[in-house]
């Protein structure tokens, strides 16, 4: 399995965790404004990269180093981007 | 006795904290005068009220959260509201001539009239999104609303070199949220962390008392958004309720016509007397104002807050830092989810336990008449005793002023 499609199963994974069902989340999915994910949401996504591809990766980190608007937009490519950076770097 | 100028925004969670601090005021003797919309102040104060209107516009809807809903708060809210009301704000100031003028920390407005006139001043914080550091680990976005804040400085036609940040008064910070509400200190020695300063309402609605039998009440209030992401948490809400008729009584503040056919046991209100309910309540659902937060905890009662934006995702955090509730998500949750969340309040001692421990801290913090004291001492006037009957002495004073 590719890493994008994997890093998107773990998106998926935490929006469901309510109770609901999430369809098929592309690339382009903002986190905060298609997801709704909140700082809870994004620490249980950390966990699930962190056990994954190891401690190297930090998206909330990340994300808190971004200016505002970035942060609005942050889409699921730019985790999987953030998480290739890691585990290259 | 001294005067006070209290600016606030057109938002009743604003302006109840601060009414609970002007009854306090007044019923030391001290005058008291209001800046702000008076289309939303008047039936929020009484008609005794003295209010220097700022007049109205109308502020586009709000519908986002996370950072976004940070993001329009200020560019659509608090910065064309402190524009707009600025020549107002100093025409009160030059009129009344307070001896402190009392600024709701997202009024900036009042700080830069201050500084213009060169007046003391208090900032009331009375929602936690700057209280506490929420976003110190985001150094571009707190960058950002400095920008903001150094802008308005600007067009007030002030000194850069002089540049106060206007949320925080460098005299005097009253803050409605106290203990672990209001997140981790330490705090300046001129923070005064009050507490909720909750002060008289007119006009409270009616409300069925009978109704309430000896089942455990709960309370469902999400606030005022009427959005589909609301209706859709208000409709799960519903349904985690439905199988729990046999030991819940539970009351949703919503308008009747948005929600679902309701239960025998549930009942939907449009209004509530809240401070006279909350005593009752076994438990709050809640998105996490400060003020339904802060009054839930004041009288123990254990929270399951779902927060939706701007400072609820922080209460929500520090609630369940302190032990006194759980934290639902707003936009996802199903009723199975918050049917365990609220069973899990109501039947584990410790979330009760924890919202007793944040009354005690609540009831410690000293509350309206504390935040009248600090007022008097800045104004330089002698501390007076607290006194024995607020509510009574504030509308006399009231209507002695009107």
């Amino acid at each position: 399995m590719c890493i994008s499609h994997e890093i998107a199963g773990m998106v998926r994974q935490v929006a469901q965790s309510c109770g609901g069902q999430v369809p098929e989340i592309g690339p382009n999915a903002t986190l905060e404004g298609d997801l709704r994910f909140d700082s809870v949401d994004l620490a249980a996504l950390q966990a699930a990269l962190a056990r994954r591809f190891g401690p190297g990766v930090d998206l909330p980190a990340h994300v808190n180093s971004l200016p505002l608007e970035a942060i609005i937009g942050l889409t699921v490519a730019d985790v999987v981007d953030h998480v290739r950076a890691a585990v290259a770097g | 006795m001294s005067r006070f100028l209290l600016v606030v925004p057109p938002l009743a969670g604003h302006v109840n904290p601060a009414q609970g601090i002007a009854d306090a005021l007044l019923a030391a003797g001290h005058e008291v005068a209001w800046c702000g919309s008076e289309a939303v102040l008047r039936p929020l104060l009484g008609a005794g009220a003295v209010v220097f209107p700022t007049g109205s516009r109308l502020l586009r809807p709000q519908s986002d959260h996370g950072l976004a809903a940070v993001k329009s708060v200020w560019e659509r809210f608090i910065v064309p509201f402190a524009t707009f009301t600025l020549p107002a704000v100093e025409r009160a100031a030059r009129e009344f001539r307070p001896d402190v003028l009392v600024v709701d920390q997202h009024c900036p407005a009042g700080a830069l009239v201050a500084h213009r006139l060169g007046l003391t001043w208090a900032t009331v914080v009375a929602s936690t999104m700057d209280l506490g550091h929420p976003l110190s680990a985001m150094p571009q976005v707190t960058a950002w609303i400095e920008e903001r804040l150094r802008g308005l400085w600007a067009k007030a036609g002030l000194p850069a070199h002089a540049y106060t940040d206007p949320r925080f008064s460098p005299h005097l910070v009253l803050s409605c949220a106290a203990g672990p509400l209001a997140g981790p200190g330490p705090f300046p020695d001129h923070f005064a962390l009050v507490g909720p300063t909750v002060g008289t309402r007119p006009d409270q609605p009616d409300f069925p008392w009978e109704w309430l039998d000896g089942r455990a009440g709960v309370l469902v209030s999400m606030g005022t958004l009427a959005d589909d992401i609301t209706a859709r948490f208000l409709r799960e809400a519903v349904a985690a309720l439905a199988p729990l008729g046999e030991r819940v009584r539970a009351v949703v503040v919503a308008p009747p016509e948005a929600l679902p056919p309701l239960p025998a046991h549930v009942l939907a209100r449009r209004r509530v007397p809240m401070l006279d309910l909350l005593p009752r309540m076994s438990a709050v659902l809640t998105h996490g104002g400060l003020n339904t937060v802060s009054e839930a905890l004041a009288v123990g009662v254990p929270l399951v807050v779902a927060p939706i934006r701007h400072d609820q995702p922080i209460n929500a955090a520090r609630v369940v830092g302190a032990g006194a509730g759980v934290r639902v998500n707003f936009a996802r949750s199903t009723a199975p989810v918050l049917r365990a969340a609220l069973t899990g309040v109501l039947d584990d001692p410790a979330p009760r336990a924890g919202a007793a421990a944040v009354r005690d801290t609540l009831a410690a913090a000293g509350g309206a008449p504390a935040a009248a004291r600090h007022l008097a001492a800045l104004a330089g006037a002698a501390a007076p005793e607290p006194p024995p009957e607020p509510t009574e002495q504030a509308a006399a004073c009231r209507s002695r002023s009107a």
